[in-house]
């Protein structure tokens, strides 16, 4: 048993000790924690950093790759760039439509018939035909109305010569 | 013996207290730090594989398409080129009489619009034969490359030759001058790009003559 011989009133007394006692033990309990947690980190911040310096050089040999392929890159670019500048063009208006419209529809004119005159635009096609005999201009006018390309025709005029036929002009719409 | 100024109990209490506070301050702060320091690694993280998975995907894209590249380029560059390409067109203008036995009987190349997008170049020719191959002609406009549109198109017929007077806008556009950053992603060409691409592909290129590079030669003296 150890001899305490310091004087009773410069000794803590009984709750105090006990106090201290718990208080220690909790401030070793939180210094370990302390440790602990601090090891847990360093040891975490370690391996993000490898893994950090492991994505760099592989994102550094990558671009290295990349940069080798610029002559790639840069076709790709311009081939997209083109494509968009066709795409442009193509949503614009043009008489493509009428033009192939009135091809196909100049196939099929019958005999006595002649178109004069064909104003093409991407706003339809004006065009007059001269016919000879009246069942050149009923065939000319069945075939006009039976096209699918035109979608909508209009007689704009419509005359007789004596000398020449029967002369009808129309505006053909394919839009 | 010298007493405490602070007395037994407060003593025997007060360094436990200390090494504490100490303990639990510090576990705070390491936390803090940390903790910020960690998740600070990981944002990097998270961003640097974000990169390299854009840039794998990248130079997977560009090794598929490094062969046909070239191909595209030059058909989408001669659909739309960078200068005027009214002189191409004429050329093309010339093949496609020659091929539908009519004859180019004017042209004129207008002024050229400029603008930010899409820049055009207007041209207007005279074209006689019969009407069914001058529509025929005119049809095949768009079988050529540069790409063009019909403005406006009068055909007179007179004896069964039909004479045609046709205005075409001529397309063309700078080049793009720089790359996008190289983390940027590229992505494949879509389906409608692709058919895009082959009906470019399928349009008939000007023919131009190429001049071989011939070497300096002597020149004569004038005096001798």
């Amino acid at each position: 048993m150890p001899i305490n011989l310091l004087p009773t009133d410069l000794s803590p007394k009984g709750p105090v000790v006990r106090i201290a006692a718990l208080v220690r033990s909790v401030a070793v309990i939180s210094f370990s924690l302390l440790l602990i947690t601090g090891l847990g980190i360093s040891a975490f911040f370690i391996v993000n950093s490898l893994q950090i310096k492991n994505l760099n050089s592989a994102n550094e040999e990558l671009k290295g790759s990349i940069k080798s392929l610029e002559v790639t890159e840069q076709g790709l670019v311009l081939v997209r760039d083109r494509l968009g500048k066709v795409k442009q063009v193509l949503a614009q208006d043009s008489g493509a439509d009428e033009t192939a419209g009135l091809s196909k529809f100049i196939t099929q004119v019958p005999q006595g018939v002649e178109m004069q005159e064909a104003i093409i635009s991407k706003d339809g096609v004006e065009t007059t035909f001269l016919a000879t005999a009246s069942t050149s201009l009923v065939q000319l006018m069945a075939g006009i109305i039976s096209q699918e390309s035109f979608k909508s025709v209009e007689l704009v005029s419509f005359s007789f010569n004596p000398n020449a036929g029967y002369v009808a002009s129309f505006n053909l719409k394919t839009k | 013996m010298k007493k405490s100024f602070l007395g037994p109990n407060v003593n025997a209490i007060a360094m436990p207290f200390i090494y504490l506070a100490a303990s639990v301050l510090l576990f705070v702060f390491v936390l803090r730090i940390g903790v910020s320091k960690i998740s600070q690694q990981r944002k990097n993280i998270g961003e640097e594989t974000g990169t390299q998975r854009i840039l794998q995907q990248k130079e997977s894209l560009l090794r598929e398409v490094e062969s046909d590249v070239s191909g595209f380029v030059d058909a989408s560059s001669n659909a739309v080129p960078e200068k005027s390409p009214a002189l191409a067109m004429v050329s093309q203008l010339k093949n496609l009489a020659l091929v539908q036995g009519l004859v180019l009987t004017s042209f004129k190349i207008g002024s050229e619009s400029q603008s930010p997008g899409t820049s055009y170049v207007e041209l207007t020719f005279g074209v006689d034969g019969t009407t069914p191959n001058v529509l025929g002609f005119m049809q095949s406009l768009t079988t050529v490359a540069p790409v063009s549109t019909v403005e406006k198109a009068k055909i007179n017929t007179a004896g069964g030759v039909a004479s045609a007077n046709v205005s075409l806008r001529v397309y063309f556009a700078p080049f793009p001058t720089k790359l996008p950053p190289l983390t940027e992603p590229l992505t494949q060409l879509n389906d409608e790009e692709k058919s895009l691409l082959d009906t470019l592909s399928s349009l008939s290129l000007p023919a131009f003559v190429k001049l071989a590079p011939q070497e300096p030669g002597a020149r004569a003296n004038p005096f001798e």
